[in-house]
Order: structure tokens, then C-alpha cells, then sequence
């Protein structure tokens, strides 16, 4: 039951409704003297408060905030190219026309493949990206609307 | 999460310690073990 009360709330576009919700809860474990409980949600009711104080907020932090990718400490520009990945001073495998995944339509001509991460390039689009990263303590980091995450990023601090 | 808090989104019973943001026909997920950043995530949805 609680299971079930817990990811109709995690889904729930509503966050005011869902924050409400589940202090009610947390305060009738509290009352019941399920303290372990009680704590245990102290993390979800967090997520909920923090996420409905960002709605209040107007603009778009995402969208006046691009991401940005450091690495090796030089931050890579916001549009980088394929010429900005080879630059990278790292060794890294290169697999051409690789297996013919498309990504969602974007066609990836090649795959640079470091690491810790990878980078895509699809000629047909001009286009370059980072589809994933294993972070690795600062070696590489992704800064999202100002905040910075790398391996030492804390989800906490996030 | 203050700055991106109704861009994002997670599923704590399903996939805990993962958090999706949603762009314009893109999104990214990070995700985070023993309380640290392991995983980025970028794709385009269709």
C-alpha cells in the first residue's frame, strides 16, 4: 500500500497536491510512531518542495543556460564540432559508420569513444554530441543551468 | 534541482537516485550511487 501511495505520487504532475500529501503522511507516521518511517520520507518530501519552488520560478534556465561540457578543465564551446572532440588531448577508439543505429532519426556517422565517455557525430545533421559520460572523478563534467556535476558531485549538493 | 525543478523529473520507486530532464526533443538523465554522480544520459525522443 505504501508502495502503491508513494509512485502515484511520484508520477502525479500536481507537485502541490503530492507535497501535501505526503507531509499528511509523514506527519500520521509520525503520530503513530513510526519514526523510521517518518525519515525515511523526509528525502521524498524533499524532492517535492524543491521541485514546486522551482515551478514558481518564470523563464527558462534550461534554455538562457545551455549545457556545457568540461574537460580535462577547458570547457568545451556550446556548439563544439567534430574538430573540438579530436582536439581533446585523450586517447579515444574511433568506429566509423559504426553499427548503423540511428538515433531517433539522427543518423550517427561516427562514434568517438574515450574512457569515460562517448561522443557521436552525425555527418548528415552537423551535428556532435555527448550521448553518455561514466563520470570519473573531475576529468570530465557537464554544467547544467550553472550547476556543475562530475564524479565528485554529491546527490545531495544536486 | 532549484534551478530545473519542473524540468525534471523521477520516478524514486521504479529507477531511485535517477533524475530525467526534459528538453526540447532531447532529455538527459543523471544518475547518482552510494550518493554520487556515476551516469549522463542524452538522447533524442522521437
Amino acid at each position: 500500500m505504501l508502495a502503491e501511495r508513494i509512485y502515484e505520487m511520484s508520477w502525479r504532475e500536481n507537485k502541490s497536491n503530492n507535497l501535501q500529501g505526503i507531509q499528511l503522511f509523514r506527519n500520521y507516521q509520525k503520530e503513530a510512531g513510526n519514526n523510521q518511517l517518518y525519515q525515511q520520507l523526509a528525502f521524498d518530501e524533499f524532492l517535492l518542495k524543491a521541485t514546486q519552488d522551482a515551478g514558481k520560478e518564470t523563464g527558462s534556465a534550461f534554455e538562457d543556460s545551455p549545457l556545457r561540457f568540461t574537460v580535462l578543465n577547458k570547457m568545451l564551446p556550446v556548439d563544439f564540432s567534430e574538430k573540438d572532440i579530436l582536439d581533446i588531448p585523450l586517447s579515444r577508439k574511433i568506429i566509423t559508420n559504426g553499427t548503423g543505429y540511428p538515433e531517433c532519426g539522427v543518423e550517427v556517422s561516427k562514434e568517438y569513444a574515450f574512457d569515460h565517455f562517448k561522443v557521436y557525430h552525425s555527418q548528415t545533421e552537423k551535428l556532435t554530441y555527448i550521448p553518455e559520460i561514466r563520470f570519473n572523478k573531475k576529468d570530465i563534467a557537464v554544467t547544467i543551468a550553472g550547476f556543475t556535476i562530475d564524479g565528485e558531485t554529491t546527490e545531495e549538493a544536486f | 534541482m532549484k534551478k530545473l525543478g519542473k524540468f525534471v523529473h523521477y520516478d524514486w520507486l521504479e529507477k531511485p537516485h535517477v533524475y530525467y530532464i526534459s528538453g526540447d526533443g532531447d532529455a538527459l538523465a543523471l544518475t547518482f550511487k552510494n550518493g554520487m554522480a556515476v551516469l549522463y544520459e542524452y538522447w533524442f525522443y522521437c
